[in-house]
């Protein structure tokens, strides 16, 4: 069996001037069938996450675990402290006195939960990444700015250079570019 | 400006059956009452709670909203300026309380008041003459800026300046104070002094977060109902509708938060006029129906709203936001009914159908009017938002 060729390029990419623009052509190529495409805007934009097919990801169950985690293990160290390893008698109250333990507690659920976010949300993005193809192409600076591009990869299984380039030339884009590896 | 007002939407249906429900409730109300005159207070000021809570509410919600900005007001702006109109109607209803107040509250018994060292410092406060001054000025205050609140936003609807905007911004900022401390003392007039021996610092802020989730989940269920119809359907997208619920999450949260502060607190303070107020709630069907609060108030919404797949969908979210009034209303009967039951460290259950006529009595009427001022103006403001609603879609 033949082994798979890397494809000469990484994608095509067309830079659009405003949102509205970008909007509509995400949704116009995820609709023609693309699915290996990606959208760079300097801003959030409404509705731009659905156009390009982004599916929800593994963060929010992350996330949960991690508020799991924190809840078990902050009550844990608490009651392990107060009732196993160094039981007091305070003022008569029970050793295991659960209402003053829940401030801590929820503070424990809140900080792995925070910290499950912002550790999940770099490891799936696969940060941190040195290198990246899109910084090939010479305007591409201007995502950080006031430019919108969307690029297909050429990953896609519909990728083919020239048919690829007219639907992206019939987008009405500014440019379109090849994105070198 | 535009006219948006649409008279079909599935809410204004309920209408007409709001007001035979209200007549009948207060009519077996009216009936049941007279032979049973001690419960039909009682009764009635756990339904007056409840309506007021959702009036006064409302108008913090309106007030934070012109504050704030943000889209998520966008299409409960209108239901909420609505809702604060039928202050003059909760009048009304106030009015057995404060003429009924020597059969609720204790300490309107000068004597027993003077026979005890603690009470009889209370004196100065808890009388009835002071109880009824503050309640007009209660009133008074929340009614003015009501109507000063929702003349502005005619104007602002009118003009769309950003004078005009500045102005309801302007009695916002000074509304949310002085509410916020009006309703403070309210909650310490009408429910707090039941028990004149017992207090919480928490109450005050515990009743005013109580208020606004509770206003707040009744406007969630009103314009999810008409989550697919013109002109909200257009106005809405399934996002819109997760930012209305991720509020309400936070909401529950915090009421979460105040209530069981305040329970941290007398629970580890363990002060002789505190705990009693909790012991008693802590046994028998009082017991049980704390355990109902909190899974059904706080557990059971959280892990709900914890799911996108409920807030995206209006008809999921418009059941929890129901699922959380009901709560709301348990909510006000735990606090207030056990004070009339109380001996020692327990109190009795005892449901009366007073309790189920009285709230279903003012909350027909208060329905019924609710839609009536609903449908004089357009439903969506003229004005997207106060900061633009473009802006909002593009930057998400």
């Amino acid at each position: 069996m033949k082994a798979k060729q890397k494809p000469p390029f990484y994608g095509l990419m067309a830079e659009f001037h405003d949102p509205t623009a970008l909007l509509a052509a995400a949704q116009k190529a995820t609709d023609s069938g693309y699915t290996k495409l990606d959208a760079y805007t300097p801003f959030p934009i409404h509705g731009l996450n659905e156009a390009v097919g982004f599916k929800k990801t593994w963060l929010s169950t992350i996330v949960l675990c991690g508020g799991i985690a924190g809840a078990l293990g902050g009550f844990g160290m608490q009651y392990f402290a107060s009732v196993i390893h160094y039981p007091l008698n305070i003022g008569g109250r029970p050793l295991n006195s659960w209402p003053a333990f829940i401030p801590i507690t929820f503070e424990v659920t809140v900080l792995l939960a925070a910290f499950s976010a912002v550790v999940g949300m770099i490891m799936l993005n696969g940060l941190p990444l040195p290198y990246h193809p899109v910084f090939n192409v010479k305007s591409f600076q201007f995502a950080s700015r006031d430019q919108f591009f969307l690029c297909i990869e050429s990953e896609d299984p519909l990728f083919e250079l020239g048919e690829t380039r007219r639907f992206l030339q019939s987008l009405n884009p500014i440019e379109v570019n090849d994105v070198p590896w | 400006m535009n006219e948006m007002t649409n008279e079909s939407l599935r809410f204004f249906r309920l209408e007409k059956p709001a007001l035979l429900v209200g007549l009948a409730g207060l009519a077996a109300t009216a009936v049941l009452g007279f032979r049973a005159q001690e419960q039909f207070f009682h009764s009635w000021l756990v339904a007056f709670i409840f309506w007021m809570s959702l009036t006064v509410g409302a108008l913090f919600i309106a007030m934070l909203q012109y504050m704030t900005g943000g889209w998520w007001g966008y299409i409960i702006r209108k239901p909420l300026l609505a809702a604060t109109a039928n202050l003059p109607l909760m009048l009304l209803a106030a009015l057995p309380v404060y003429l009924g107040a020597d059969r609720i509250y204790k300490w309107t018994n000068h004597a027993w008041m003077e026979a005890d060292h603690i009470l009889h410092q209370k004196l100065a406060y808890l009388n009835y003459e002071a109880f009824c001054v503050r309640g007009l000025v209660f009133f008074a205050i929340w009614n003015f800026w009501a109507f000063m609140l929702r003349r502005s936003d005619r104007a602002y609807d009118a003009t769309g300046t950003p004078e005009a905007a500045l102005t309801l911004r302007k009695w916002s900022a000074s509304g949310l104070l002085i509410t916020g401390i009006t309703v403070t003392f309210a909650s310490v007039d009408w429910m707090m002094s039941l028990d004149p021996y017992w207090f919480s610092t928490m109450f005050g802020i515990s009743y005013v977060v109580g208020a606004v989730l509770l206003a707040y989940s009744f406007m969630n269920a009103i314009v999810t109902s008409a989550a697919d119809e013109s002109p909200i359907a257009e106005a809405a997208d399934p996002v819109h509708f997760r930012d209305l619920g991720n509020l309400m999450f936070a909401f529950t949260m915090l009421w979460a938060y105040t209530a069981f502060a305040q329970y941290l607190l007398i629970w580890y303070a363990n002060i002789k006029e505190e705990i009693p107020w909790y012991l008693i709630r802590s046994h028998g069907a009082w017991g049980a129906i704390s355990v109902l609060l909190i899974v059904g108030h706080f557990f059971l919404p959280f892990l709900l709203l914890l799911m996108r797949g409920i807030k995206d969908r209006a008809k999921f979210l418009g059941k929890v936001a129901i699922l959380i009034m009901i709560m709301r209303a348990v909510d006000y009967y735990w606090i207030i009914a056990p004070n009339w039951t109380t001996e020692g460290h327990h109190a009795s259950f005892r449901f009366d159908p007073l309790d189920l006529t009285s709230i279903l009595g003012i909350g027909g009427i208060w329905l019924f009017a609710f839609l009536r001022n609903l449908k004089k103006g357009s439903i969506l403001p003229a004005h997207a938002s106060l900061e633009g609603v473009k802006e909002a879609v593009s930057h998400g």
